[in-house]
């Protein structure tokens, strides 16, 4: 040790690193600096002349699960369709879908390899658009073909509405768009369980609070004790609207920073309606009708599953198709199928109906007047493109019945082993959500009355999930401030905190946070 | 007469030991089977068809599905395939990469030895930590490819240094004579140190492949792209997050998890019991000298 | 004193090993003029701006150097630093000068990358700092090969012996021909260490920088620090979490460390006393077995068995022999999660940790325990007396190799835990993973700087350790 050498290898060492680091930094930034201009000069290019674009000869996207599976349901298929369809070479990601939020924020961390188009999550969309990583799609929206072909549905001008945040020029604009209707979760009771416990028709299901907690727990005593709620996790902190998969227990409380009626932002996590959720949590919990696992954290495939083998008796997930979903693999196991959709309890009031994911071009994209003429646009082309994305490729997921005028899916392998007739098909969006009609007859066959009735029940019983706050502040602490919200919403349930004593906690802790987004968004 | 009461007293004791001894050997008996249940009930759930939780000897209704999916279906097999080629590829790396080091490392008199020495073994010291190491595969876009998972562990000052120790061990008169015959330095690497070395080259082959088969953290940082996935990423997504392929209605979730654990650990399951020495004779190398 | 090539005993007085022939390296002289010549150049650089305008009609004026920020911090410090290192390296006190002198080029790499950075453009031109800075290096690259060469000639005339087994009396540059070989051998070496471990240390500035997803980092200096120490009163949060992260890392690691190797130790001891060496020699083979599966298998396995609702065995096994009444949420529960993180450790790596005992036991001379039977002692004494202190040196050794490494804490944790369990399993690799990478505006800049400070108690932690090992066993770690 007592030799020069070393003292002289580590200063070299490290004086040469840094001396070679610091050049190599220096040509790193002069070449991202080109990267980043023409994606920025893109939106007057747009506007002043869109006779010009340019088709892509390839498209680079990044989505998540919600275009068929790779492998077994034939998503290869659809992509040679689609890219027939097109004229396009879409080269597609397709990251893991149960941790595709955490994948889009690495991906947006190196510019060069970003791909063209990207599926949002939600709650990333209005930072992202504030933070610049998203192209302005306003005018390329505004002058698309869907925009003026008259064929959006009624809902759609609400939707879009919707769409405008702010970005990083401070004005509001569409920084990316979504086919269809956000959808939302409503409540479903497995008709065997409820039966057992005295409720002979959908029409018994509770009507308010105190009925559902007799409910849940004559639920649990009458079907072999088993906890009839699971959920995937106490919170969703990862997608708003955060509390849609338990809205019995959170009723009008909603953790996270939003606009009131009023037109004030609030923290909801310190509004009063916090703790009645909280202590309704804990109920659930100490009292075993919240499956023990929900601590855990499980994924909606593992909630989906353990209601599926009958360990648990009432499940809340997306309106619609799941409906059908649910019964045929209820069917499957040999279960009774039969399932209602309980009406939302009084002092829920209406379910929730989340902000869509986004489909957005980011600055990494070089052309990307033509992704979006020439992708983004024709998704509700209303026409052969649109079946793609909404149902999928004729002869691989659906075929034409002999009327000519309306379809029936076929079995993939993911779905082999039920019958043939009774199959849904569904690509992207359900054919309720969608926010463009076909221009000719649209060919959707309800296989299933389960759907429409699930999704009837949810369209008259629902209320828009609130908005997302784009404040610097929230930007930056939102991850830390969901870490203390999910372990003390966590620590009441299980009871080693009261409700009270959780938000004085988180009071003390983040006050000076949350005074500081408050004072940025109002 | 001394040489007699020597032996008594020193039989003695031996006829004593027997309640210890019994105790001893049941003892490790439970060990062994604690060792062994979690293993064990997870191979018998991944040949069961009923999805029973407790614990059992046999499966109650035996199958060999989970394993027949795991083989023909390319959302398994992939990682599985992915897996090989990262360890085969990253072990013969990281082995090359270690052999050259330490034979610069074990010559004394090479100007800059000294030098070379610190640089590795500064980075044991410190280190620039996941988000800068992050930044910089980013920046070499090296992120979402393979080599993102191979290139970084195959230099590993660790194992470097272990095989330096087993250089030395080599006498320094085989150098001498060999350079006396008029061989290379490369020649001298060849045809004497790696012959002599194959022991070494056993031992950390065999730590470069454990590491690289059971690697999650790097591919967990450094790839998105789930076709790139390998058997670790893609076990860690079936068992938490039950992200399983549609099946046919005849398996249980429960079953193709259990399967899938089994099929993480079956190459060195296999492998190991053959390999105990060189693992065993790794690890004592690495202490005793460093 | 050790060989240094087979780590056999040497006399205090041989030049040479005994054993294999290697000549002795005695300490060297303490003086270094030509690296302390180094460290001064470099230290002049200081004064000069990185970049400076090329306008010499406006005397190159503006420049930007170290000086020219708000707070000039990282300048003093980069100074203050350098002249320690010269100062240390003088008074012999070199060992400390290593620290010294990698934390100027840290500040020296921070700074000149911000600077070029934020005022770099086309009416600008290099500034005579770098070229400075540069020469310094050269000077001290120039020092080590020059500075081994004369100190290897004048230990030659001292011994009056050749010290060059292989190479004979040659000069520095005679003998850097003849490896040139291995010169280049090593260079595939040099670009993996570069590349994987040297660039990421540079990177170590965005510590001082905020910086989001896809931007360039922006200057704040010591910001993220204060936010970690809870200096403000809007990093309170921060600083809860920061803290709690630490803590844990230090309590997971070390009881781990405890209870793995005194559960390693008894299992030795008494594995020892196996007469039957086939039986003993299965029972090793089943516990070296859980250490070759991977974190993600074992975590998987044992979420299997633990868990809460009806399929986990373990709580099923319980509430059938009506221990308990309700399930335990073993790995979901604050309180029960660090015993379960405990026993997977224990079940997986105790049987690996004895690999290392068993070897010294087996190196106890038979002699020792038959002496010790013929003068009566029970087994108990003889485990006293004869085996437990023949195992300390190697017990202390296995807690000094392992304590260094108590920062490193990740995948194990990371694997196993949950949002409910954040408050008792967060470590230091976990948040930083969980703020970099789970949140859509992740700043870079703040986990760089967590990742700094993981890194620089590391470094004291491995300091520390290599000290005491010197002490212990006569030889470092490092």
């Amino acid at each position: 040790m007592k030799n020069m050498n070393k003292i002289i290898a580590s200063l070299l060492v490290g004086s040469m690193v840094f001396s070679l680091a610091a050049c190599g930094n220096d040509a790193g930034t002069g070449e991202t600096t080109p990267s980043t201009t023409p994606a920025e000069s893109g939106t007057p290019t747009s506007d002043a002349a869109p006779a010009e674009v340019v088709k892509p000869d390839s498209i680079t996207v990044m989505w998540d699960g919600t275009v068929f599976k790779e492998g077994d349901n034939y998503a290869e298929e659809f992509y040679s369709a689609l890219n027939e369809a097109l004229g396009i070479d879409v080269k597609w990601t397709r990251p893991d879908h149960s941790t595709y939020g955490e994948q889009v924020g690495i991906a947006f961390n190196d510019a060069s390899t970003l791909a063209d188009v990207v599926l949002l999550p939600a709650n990333y969309y209005a930072s992202y658009a504030k933070q610049g990583n998203l192209w302005n799609m306003t005018d390329a929206w505004l002058n698309s073909e869907i925009a003026n072909s008259g064929r959006l549905t009624s809902v759609a001008a609400q939707v879009i509405d919707g769409w405008y945040t702010e970005g990083p020029d401070g004005q509001k604009g569409i920084y990316a768009m979504y086919p269809a209707r956000g959808n939302g979760c409503i409540t479903y009771v497995k008709a065997t369980w409820a039966k057992n416990a005295g409720y002979d028709s959908a029409a018994a299901l509770p009507k308010n609070w105190a009925e559902y907690q007799d409910f849940l727990l004559a639920m649990k005593e009458k079907n072999g004790g088993k906890a009839p709620v699971l959920a995937a996790g106490l919170v969703n902190d990862s997608e708003a609207p955060y509390t849609n998969y338990l809205p019995e227990f959170y009723q009008d409380a909603y953790p996270d920073i939003y606009q009131k009626a009023d037109g004030t932002w609030v923290d909801g996590f310190t509004e009063p309606a916090m703790l009645g959720a909280l202590e309704r949590l804990n109920w659930g919990y100490s009292n075993g009708v919240l499956e023990a696992s929900i601590l855990e954290k499980p994924s909606t495939a593992d909630v989906r599953n353990k209601f599926y083998d009958d360990t648990t008796g009432v499940f809340t997930y997306w309106a619609g198709s799941w409906a059908y979903t649910i019964k045929s693999n209820l069917a499957k196991n040999n279960l009774d199928d039969e399932v209602w959709n309980l009406p939302p309890i009084a002092e829920l009031g209406s379910y929730m109906e989340r902000l869509s994911p986004m489909i957005a071009i980011t600055t990494s994209c070089k052309n990307p007047e033509g992704v979006f003429q020439y992708f983004i646009d024709p998704i509700l082309d209303g026409g052969d493109v649109q079946m793609l994305w909404q149902y999928g490729v004729e002869g691989v997921h659906y075929e034409w019945n002999a009327d000519g005028q309306t379809i029936s899916g076929l079995a993939t392998q993911a779905t082999a082993g039920t019958e043939k007739e009774s199959k849904t098909t569904k690509n992207l969006f359900e054919a309720n959500l969608k926010l463009g009609n076909f221009s000719g007859v649209d060919p959707y066959t309800p296989q299933d009355v389960v759907i429409d009735e699930a999704f009837n029940l949810f369209n008259e019983n629902s209320s828009p999930a609130p908005g997302i706050c784009t404040s610097e502040t929230y930007l930056n602490y939102t991850a830390s401030l969901w870490t203390e919200k999910s372990r003390l919403i966590s620590e009441v349930t299980q009871g080693s905190k009261t409700p009270q004593e959780a938000i004085d906690e988180y009071k003390s802790l983040t006050d000076d946070i949350v005074t500081q987004i408050l004072a940025e968004c109002n | 007469m001394e040489d007699n009461a020597k032996k008594a007293v020193y039989v003695k004791p031996k006829t004593k030991i027997a309640p210890f001894a019994i105790f001893n050997t049941i003892l490790f008996i439970i060990i062994s089977i604690i060792i062994l249940i979690p293993i064990w009930k997870v191979l018998m759930d991944s040949f069961d068809a009923t999805s029973g939780y407790g614990l059992k000897l046999w499966p109650q209704r035996f199958t060999l599905g989970a394993y027949k999916m795991v083989v023909t279906r390319s959302d398994l097999y992939l990682p599985f395939l992915i897996s090989i080629v990262v360890t085969v590829a990253g072990s013969f790396l990281g082995l090359l990469l270690s052999t050259l080091g330490a034979y610069v490392l074990i010559q004394w008199e090479m100007p800059g030895r000294n030098l070379f020495s610190w640089m590795l073994l500064f980075t044991m010291l410190f280190s620039g930590g996941m988000i800068p190491t992050y930044v910089v595969m980013m920046n070499l876009h090296l992120t979402n490819t393979l080599w993102s998972v191979i290139l970084p562990l195959a230099i590993n000052v660790y194992n470097l240094v272990l095989m330096r120790n087993f250089f030395e061990g080599i006498p320094a008169s085989l150098y001498e004579s060999a350079k006396l015959d008029g061989c290379s330095p490369m020649g001298i690497f060849f045809k004497i140190v790696l012959p002599l070395s194959k022991a070494a080259l056993a031992a950390i082959g065999l730590m470069f492949a454990v590491t690289y088969w059971n690697d999650y953290t790097n591919f967990k940082i450094y790839i998105t792209n789930n076709r790139l996935f390998n058997f670790q990423m893609k076990l860690r997504a079936m068992v938490m997050d039950s992200d399983l392929p549609g099946d046919d209605g005849s398996l249980s979730p429960n079953t193709l998890q259990n399967a899938a654990v089994i099929v993480a650990i079956i190459p060195f399951m296999i492998l190991y019991p053959f390999c105990q020495d060189y693992f065993v004779q790794g690890v004592n190398a690495g202490a005793v000298k460093e | 004193m050790l060989c240094k090539s087979c780590n056999a005993e040497i006399p205090k007085k041989a030049t040479r090993c005994p054993e294999c022939g290697r000549a002795v390296v005695k300490p060297q002289k303490n003086l270094y003029p030509i690296a302390i010549a180094g460290a001064v150049i470099s230290f002049v650089g200081g004064f000069f701006p990185v970049i400076q305008s090329t306008d010499a009609i406006k005397k190159f004026t503006p420049a930007y150097g170290f000086m020219n920020y708000e707070q000039p911090l990282l300048w003093y410090l980069f100074m203050l630093l350098l002249v320690a290192s010269a100062i240390l390296c003088a008074i012999k006190y070199e060992k400390f000068s290593i620290i010294t002198t990698v934390a100027a080029a840290v500040i020296y790499g921070v700074t000149y990358a911000n600077i070029m950075s934020l005022h770099n453009g086309p009416e600008m031109q290099a500034g005579l700092a770098t070229v400075i800075i540069v020469v310094g290096t050269l000077v001290g690259i120039a020092g080590c090969f020059l500075d081994v060469n004369k100190n290897a000639a004048e230990r030659k005339r001292k011994n009056g012996e050749l010290d060059f087994q292989y190479t004979g009396n040659k000069t520095v540059w005679q003998r850097i021909y003849i490896y040139r070989g291995f010169y280049l051998m090593f260079i595939p070496v040099f670009i993996f260490v570069f590349i994987f471990n040297y660039l990421p240390m540079a990177g170590l500035r965005y510590a001082v920088t905020d910086y989001f997803s896809g931007k360039q980092p922006d200057y704040v200096g010591i910001k993220h620090f204060v936010d970690m120490f809870g200096l403000t009163s809007l990093s309170k949060l921060t600083n809860k979490q920061f803290m709690a992260a630490f803590l844990n890392t230090l309590r997971l690691s070390i009881i781990k460390l405890f209870l793995n190797t005194f559960m390693a130790v008894i299992i030795s001891l008494l594995l020892h006393e196996m007469r039957n060496i086939y039986f003993k020699k299965t029972v090793q083979t089943i516990i070296y077995l859980p250490h070759f599966m991977s974190w993600v298998v074992v975590a998987s396995i044992f979420k299997m068995l633990t868990s809460a609702s009806d399929s986990g065995m373990i709580n099923q096994l319980l509430l059938n022999a009506n221990l308990i009444s309700k399930p335990i949420d073993f790995l979901t529960s604050p309180s029960t999660w660090r015993g379960v993180y405990y026993a997977v450790n224990i079940w997986k790596d105790t049987g690996w940790g004895t690999i290392l005992f068993l070897a010294t036991l087996s190196g106890i001379s038979p002699d020792l325990y038959e002496a010790a039977q013929i003068d009566g002692a029970n087994r108990m004494q003889r485990m006293r007396f004869i085996t437990l202190p023949a195992l300390a040196n190697t017990i202390i050794t296995v807690f000094i190799l392992n304590l260094a490494k108590v920062m490193n804490l990740f995948e194990s944790v990371f694997v196993m835990y949950n949002p409910s369990v954040y408050e008792v399993s967060d470590v230091l690799q976990t948040y930083i993973y969980r703020q970099s990478f789970s949140s859509g505006a992740a700043n870079y800049g703040y986990t760089t700087a967590v990742g700094l400070f993981r890194s620089v108690v590391g470094c004291i932690l491995v300091l520390i350790c290599n000290k005491a090992s010197k002490k212990v066993r006569g030889r470092g770690i490092v």
